[in-house]
């Protein structure tokens, strides 16, 4: 990650072409004209997203197709870095102008205000992707000290960085390990890896959120969910209501409901949930890898729907609401293994890394490498060193288990204050004892 | 608000005395631990160690100097302090506590290899020391080649906490149980020996040599060390240990780096064992660098003859 001080004139240059389009959008009578507004405000939010995050790659896949006819191409690749967050303050800039222009939100008149919006700094980096209705006036409200509402941020920003640094990062050092190296590793090793991954980008990008969402909260302000204990998830479409929220929520209002969403005729209801799925991965990063894995999932939530039927046919003939536990463990299974086996694509170097993987994939060969004094290595890692890491992800679904339960994380909110303060201290002797401290960024502020 | 202060203190007051508590306990354990590598630390920095001759250096040393071997040819108290994984600026730290306070130490042998006096970037296995970081060498040598997070450990309250490894906290449950139970012996005065054959470690298609290069700022260190140990009244004697020679051959100046070393060295000190006939043989040998137990046995016994016949021993 390196800062480049020019780049904040990118997101100077959006504020304003954004700023004056809302400003002008809704002072405009003619429809048309609104609309050309509009226009221009999105092509050149999209535009710049373009030129940093697509040229090279648009250009590199050109220069495959150009090459396969035996010829060059002439077009230079850019020599540029993607700016911090850029797919972020982009998204969430396009949803003011949109709302401005549907009427239902207000123009911002205070340039400094809108500013604050786009670059409010808990969620500049990596989201939740906010809407102005839910942000802007906030930023006009008077803001007191709350002692609960203080702690309460507090506490979720512990929990944040406890998923980040004992978890995630832990985590990181074996998925590391496997996927950069994926020709020296074989069968279930790819398995477990790829669940560990699952996990890992959880904890980080959640980690992160819960971190924005405390910190923001300390300061007064409310900024949305943007997880939902995703991998209990028992259908792949309840998996992307719960995964990422403030970014499903956006293709879904601003992409899908356009396209017609689900009141069309089945074969468009489908187009649209693909294209939807694949701009959602495109937008995680220009790689074929990620547009397979948003492909990926749109054809899981394509076949949900075409077998729709037969499911429940099959449901009550075999009278599987009977056998509720096993039949609901089987549908939170197939939905785990499913986002896990898209996963490989998210996070293999190369498409070629990921097909190499997806032919290895076995529940046999596990690989433990040993030293010259024959002490086993798990991934790289010692026996407990591997175990602890395992301990992580048990203690992180046990608290999301119950968390489903009380509608909170639970140990942050027992009303003993011995217990509760036990907790808090267990948790943060936890991050100072197996916090992962090496430098490790955030998955998510590459996007 | 005033409820809430009640709170506000508390909690804090309870977590820094947890926290401190925490850390008391953890450095207390491990300052009297007496495992392997840590154990060699504390001995030093405890002032528990009076041999007569103490052996420093990294692991070739560890594995290679037998010092029950040399105690009964030299008919002198031997004890191999030398750790693993690190180079002199890393363990000089221990020789200047030692010539601080030992008087019975008369021979400070350095039995090193081509890296020993090598610029180092990184600290290795740092925590075997941290329990040691409020001495002034260990801080100062330290801070040298990592300045960042030692300053950060010595400084900010509670840091070092996120920097202790494994074998820390190990070593703070040995040394707790020492303190209740009493410290276990060391039969081996610190020498580790590998019961192993020769295993290569070099990749058969690397064929490209390694170039060697000397810091001569740690050069300069080991002759300001020297002099102090001297004016201590402690001879300094200096072993380069016998390396498998396809292992040396992998380097393209060790001739060099070797003669650049006894050039510093007081003539008759440096005694080399990169050329003896050990170094042809690789039943010696459980790696390119290091000697196996049957290795360190003859070389031991080697040294200890040419000490005598080289009148180091008195």
């Amino acid at each position: 990650m390196a800062f480049v001080p020019i780049y904040i004139l990118i997101l100077g240059f959006t504020i304003g072409i954004d700023y004056f389009a809302g400003l002008y959008i809704e002072r405009t009578e003619e429809p048309q004209k609104k609309k050309l507004l509009l226009i221009v405000s999105l092509l050149s939010n999209i535009l710049i997203l373009a030129v940093f995050k697509y040229y090279n790659f648009i250009n590199e896949s050109l220069s495959f197709i150009v090459n396969f006819f035996g010829h060059q191409n002439p077009i230079p690749f850019l020599k540029i870095l993607l700016p911090i967050g850029l797919s972020f303050h982009t998204f969430q800039a396009m949803s003011y102008t949109i709302e401005v222009f549907r009427g239902n939100q207000k123009a911002e008149k205070h340039f400094g205000i809108y500013a604050l919006y786009v670059m409010f700094y808990p969620q500049l980096v990596a989201g939740p992707i906010e809407r102005p209705q839910n942000v802007l006036h906030q930023f006009y409200e008077r803001h007191y000290f709350d002692y609960r509402r203080v702690t309460d941020g507090l506490k979720l920003m512990l929990w944040g960085m406890f998923k980040k640094v004992v978890i995630a990062d832990r985590l990181s050092v074996m998925v590391n390990e496997v996927y950069s190296d994926v020709y020296s590793y074989h069968g279930f090793s790819f398995v477990l890896a790829t669940m560990f991954f699952a996990f890992q980008i959880y904890c980080d990008f959640s980690g992160y959120s819960d971190m924005a969402l405390g910190s923001a909260k300390v300061m007064g302000f409310k900024l949305m969910r943007n997880f939902d204990v995703p991998y209990f998830s028992k259908s792949i479409k309840e998996f992307w209501g719960r995964w990422h929220i403030s970014l499903s929520t956006w293709f879904r209002d601003y992409l899908y409901i356009p396209l017609g969403g689900n009141r069309v005729e089945k074969w468009r209801w489908c187009t649209n949930l693909f294209i939807v799925f694949l701009a959602s991965g495109l937008w995680h990063g220009a790689n074929w890898t990620f547009v397979i894995w948003g492909a990926l999932h749109g054809v899981y939530q394509i076949v949900g729907i075409l077998t729709e039927k037969i499911r429940s046919k099959c449901q009550q003939i075999f009278e599987l609401v009977k056998l509720k536990v096993i039949y609901n463990g089987l549908q939170w299974l197939t939905t785990f293994l499913l986002v896990c086996f898209a996963w490989i694509f998210f996070r293999a170097n190369s498409f070629s890394d990921a097909w190499y993987i997806i032919n290895h994939l076995s529940f046999s060969n596990f690989d433990i490498v040993r030293n010259v004094r024959g002490e086993a290595f798990y991934f790289s890692l010692p026996l407990w060193k591997f175990l602890m890491s395992i301990g992580g992800v048990v203690f992180l679904l046990i608290v999301e288990y119950l968390t489903i339960y009380l509608g909170r994380t639970p140990m942050f909110y027992v009303s003993n204050k011995v217990v509760r303060w036990s907790f808090i201290y267990v948790i943060i002797l936890a991050i100072l004892i197996f916090g992962y401290f090496e430098v490790n960024e955030f998955i998510y502020f590459q996007f | 608000m005033k409820i809430h202060l009640k709170d506000i203190i508390s909690f804090f007051t309870i977590l820094l005395v947890l926290l401190g508590t925490f850390q008391f306990v953890l450095k207390t354990g491990v300052k009297y631990s007496g495992d392997a590598q840590t154990g060699k630390v504390n001995r030093i920095f405890n002032h528990e160690l009076t041999s007569h001759m103490v052996v420093f250096g990294p692991s070739v040393a560890e594995v290679g100097i037998n010092a029950n071997v040399l105690a009964n040819k030299l008919n002198i108290s031997v004890y191999n302090a030398a750790i693993d994984g690190t180079a002199f600026g890393q363990y000089k730290c221990m020789i200047n506590e030692l010539a601080d306070y030992s008087e019975e130490t008369k021979y400070v042998l350095f039995a090193i290899t081509y890296f020993d006096f090598s610029k180092m970037t990184k600290l290795n296995e740092p925590s075997r020391f941290f329990a040691h970081l409020d001495n002034d060498y260990v801080y100062n040598d330290f801070k040298e080649i990592d300045p960042d997070k030692i300053m950060k450990m010595r400084y900010i309250p509670f840091y070092s906490i996120i920097q202790y490894s494994h074998t820390f906290y190990k070593n703070s449950i040995i040394g707790w149980k020492s303190l209740l139970k009493g410290k276990k012996s060391d039969t081996l005065n610190g020498f580790v020996p590998h019961y192993i054959s020769f295993t290569n470690t070099l990749v058969s298609s690397d064929t490209a040599k390694e170039f060697i290069s000397i810091d001569t700022a740690q050069m300069y260190s080991f002759l300001k060390l020297s002099d102090k140990l001297k004016s201590c009244n402690k001879k300094v004697i200096v072993v380069f240990m016998p390396m498998y020679e396809q292992g040396q051959n992998h380097f393209s100046n060790m001739k060099e780096i070797i003669n650049e070393m006894k050039s510093w060295v007081e003539p008759n000190h440096f005694i080399d064992f990169s050329n003896s006939i050990y170094c042809n043989d690789e039943s010696n040998f459980y790696n390119n660098n290091h000697l196996n137990a049957k290795g360190a046995m003859l070389v031991s016994e080697d040294l200890a003859r040419q000490l005598l016949e080289r009148k180091l021993i008195l």
